[in-house]
């Protein structure tokens, strides 16, 4: 397996036509070399630079009830043009064009929003401040490090799967608690199961065992009380086996560790923790500042998702 | 926001998968299958098995999985389940240890008396 080097990104994007492609234009093909394979006005097709060569479509033209505060957004196996998608992920069936979304700004208009993203050739997550207020959801489209040796298809994408609207963290909704059973979401889609038979295979996060970022109401806050650290974990993506929110037989399996990411363990509150905080962990990675803090909803801290952005340094699952 | 310095400590990821969600399969049979067999008493029946649990986590597949009796339990930890079949009222205790491995054992006191609605 392997290990990554992500790179760190940050800026403002607004919910104008054609933002989110002039965002990833430079995070994706001037920053990692993922190839930009089909566009068109406001539309874009890119091919990841390494991992499994997928590609992720891009439509920000303002198609959807979000207009231009929200872009199309799908992943593909392979893509014919700028609008022609083979073995799409998720399916048009799934979710539809005009859900399958990541919503750049509550305002369709020149406000700024703030972005921060890690990425590396074939792996990105893209956390976008869309109400200026506190970071909100998380978009992301990655290669897990899979577990399973032969896995050709652990390409994944989050998507937020409801148009045009203002709530927090709908890319996290498919936390670990409220689908550890055999229910899935619509909010997250591997390009196949792990045996390559399940086209367009619903996953979801599993890492905590409440929320993405907080792990419930027992679990040591910050510091931890026996160590006085703030203790983290790999945040892994299950896979369901099945083209719907319902776990087939063979599935639920935990695919892979999530890259570019750690969660932060934490219990009811971050303690003195603040969105954007920086800092290390050196028996890890010695990079000073390599690990940022970041709220995907804005929620009390209590109930609030979290997620440690990689900014430097090497991301290392250690197998 | 701020720079906090060397405040992390990243914990394995096997530990951390593990303490996350534990997937094991049992099987209860009526014909053959481990120590239920020997109970003598009446075995599972379909569409009636329900599984107690006060850890709040583990659970019965939603179907039986073959005609041959065997069910699946998933998200199981360390400790004691109870499995009742609704129809006989047989019970059996399901005991699984650290390592995943697990006994399965009549319950002497059963059949008893239970109350399930299916919603």
């Amino acid at each position: 397996m392997g290990t990554r080097t992500p790179t760190y990104y940050t800026g403002t994007i607004t919910g104008q036509n054609g933002t989110l492609i002039t965002v990833l234009d430079a995070i994706l093909v001037t920053g990692e070399g993922w190839t930009k394979t089909y566009s068109g006005t406001n539309k874009a097709v890119y091919t990841q630079a390494s991992g499994n060569g997928f590609c992720l479509r891009v439509q920000d033209d303002g198609p959807g009830a979000g207009a231009a505060r929200e872009a199309i957004v799908r992943g593909a196996e392979s893509a014919s043009d700028v609008d022609t998608l083979i073995d799409p992920f998720p399916t048009v069936a799934q979710v539809s064009d005009a859900n399958c979304v990541w919503r750049k700004s509550n305002s369709a208009d020149s406000t700024t929003r703030n972005y921060y993203c890690v990425a590396d050739g074939n792996s990105f997550h893209l956390i976008v401040n869309f109400n200026g207020t506190s970071d909100i959801d998380i978009y992301s489209y990655f290669d897990t490090e899979p577990f399973y040796t032969g896995d050709g298809y652990n390409t994944a994408i989050t998507t937020r799967n409801s148009a045009n609207n203002s709530a927090n963290g709908y890319c996290t909704n498919n936390n670990y608690p409220t689908l550890h059973g055999a229910t899935f979401t619509n909010n997250m889609f591997f390009a196949r199961s792990a045996d390559g038979l399940v086209k367009s295979d619903c996953g979801n996060w599993s890492g905590s065992l409440t929320n993405v970022g907080r792990t419930g109401y027992n679990h040591p806050s910050y510091p931890n009380t026996a160590t006085n650290k703030l203790h983290m974990g790999f945040l892994c993506a299950r896979s369901a086996y099945s083209n719907t929110s319902s776990a087939g037989l063979a599935g639920e399996m935990y695919r892979g560790v999530v890259p570019l990411l750690l969660e932060p363990l934490l219990g009811n509150g971050s303690g003195i923790l603040a969105e954007g905080d920086t800092f290390k962990a050196s028996a890890y990675d010695n990079t000073d500042n390599s690990l940022e803090l970041r709220m995907v909803s804005t929620a009390p801290l209590s109930t609030s998702r979290r997620v440690i952005l990689q900014k430097a340094g090497t991301w290392d699952p250690g197998f | 926001m701020a720079a906090l310095g060397d405040i992390g400590l990243v914990e394995p990821l096997r530990k951390h998968a593990t303490a996350g969600h534990n997937h094991l399969t049992l099987s209860i049979g009526n014909s053959g299958n481990g120590p239920i067999t020997n109970t003598g008493l009446t075995a599972a029946t379909a569409n009636g098995l329900i599984l107690l649990s006060d850890r709040g986590t583990a659970r019965v597949d939603a179907t039986r999985a073959n005609g041959s009796g065997i069910w699946s339990f998933y998200d199981i930890s360390v400790g004691r389940y109870t499995a009742v079949d609704v129809v006989t009222n047989g019970q059996w205790f399901i005991d699984v240890e650290a390592d995943l491995s697990f006994t399965v054992t009549e319950n002497p006191g059963a059949p008893v008396t239970t109350a399930y609605a299916f919603a």
